[in-house]
């Protein structure tokens, strides 16, 4: 659709290659791909038909310069796209790739996205006491060392250190880590860091 | 000495970039209070009118923020050459926010332009 008629097959596969790219891109941001897609190839093809020149090849490449690398613009689109239905889902696996690409995205976005990364890296690490406590139990949990001072995760050297919550640290790692992030899921609802 | 320069000419081609895509959405926002049109007749206008070099596919990003910002809608119609085009319009809010950034911007430019006036 909207693909000039090229009479160089160079400039054909060029054409070809830079929307595989784009709707391989747009493929992760379900309902509005299509249409996205679609105006960018009408407005290649406007671009490439306004160039002068005989060679269609070099023409295209000029087009595809002036529009950009699909990786280099599409990435906020992708990371919004991603992160609109990971929050309203509370899929993670959608979250991380979102941030992935808001980071990839540079900027700005990179930054917040890279915030709430290091936020979820806290949500890991509390479900990753719940998974170790049966294995570390004298490491993982609320300790308390011999001057009174608590410590809460996981302790390497936890010699003369007493286990406060025992075996309870497993709920509530688990309790931490859920409110943790719902908290979270729902603040980057609201922040949308690829705006 | 010659890396000094370069870091200068970098730094400045990297504050030139900021200010554009800061300036970037107030200057579509205007293109659009004229006369709805679609991507590259928008962004060639812009290019053209304003002086503006930019990557002409962050426009698509930019005008999908503000359709969900309500700012800017979307119509799909038949284009010159038949084939179906998205057109971009103002909302009555993107009149109303246009106008207002008109207002910040003259402001703006005013007040830097009497700075530098000052320090020549």
């Amino acid at each position: 659709m909207n693909r000039p008629n090229f009479t160089q097959p160079e400039a054909g596969q060029a054409w070809d290659a830079y929307f595989a790219e784009v709707d391989a891109l747009l493929a992760l941001t379900g309902d509005q791909a299509a249409d996205l897609a679609d105006e960018l190839r009408m407005h290649l093809a406007d671009s490439f038909a306004a160039l002068a020149g005989p060679d269609e090849l070099t023409r295209l490449d000029k087009a595809i310069a002036r529009l950009g690398k699909p990786a280099a613009y599409l990435k906020p689109v992708v990371a919004a796209a991603l992160l609109e239905t990971g929050t309203q889902t509370y899929n993670p696996i959608l979250i991380g790739r979102g941030l992935w690409h808001g980071i990839l995205a540079g900027s700005r976005l990179a930054m917040t996205a890279a915030l709430f990364v290091i936020g979820y890296a806290f949500v890991a690490g509390f479900a990753l006491m719940a998974a170790l406590k049966p294995f570390l139990s004298h490491h993982v949990g609320l300790l308390r060392d011999g001057t009174g001072r608590f410590h809460f995760g996981i302790v390497s050297n936890a010699e003369g250190m007493q286990d406060v919550l025992g075996w309870l640290s497993i709920p509530v790692s688990l309790v931490a880590a859920a409110a943790v992030y719902v908290g979270l899921t729902r603040l980057l609802r609201r922040v949308k860091p690829t705006d | 000495m010659a890396r000094e320069s370069s870091e200068t000419a970098d730094g400045l081609a990297k504050w030139e970039v900021q200010l554009r895509k800061g300036v970037l959405e107030f200057v579509i926002l205007r293109a659009l209070a004229r006369k709805e049109q679609y991507g590259f007749e928008l962004i060639s206008g812009i290019m053209r009118r304003a002086a503006f070099e930019l990557s002409e596919g962050t426009l698509y990003p930019l005008l999908l923020r503000l359709a969900r910002e309500g700012l800017v809608t979307s119509r799909l119609a038949e284009g010159d050459g038949g084939a179906p085009r998205k057109y971009y319009n103002l909302t009555p809010q993107g009149r109303d926010v246009v106008v207002r950034m008109a207002g910040s911007w003259r402001k703006l430019a005013a007040g830097v332009e009497q700075m530098l006036t000052d320090d020549e």
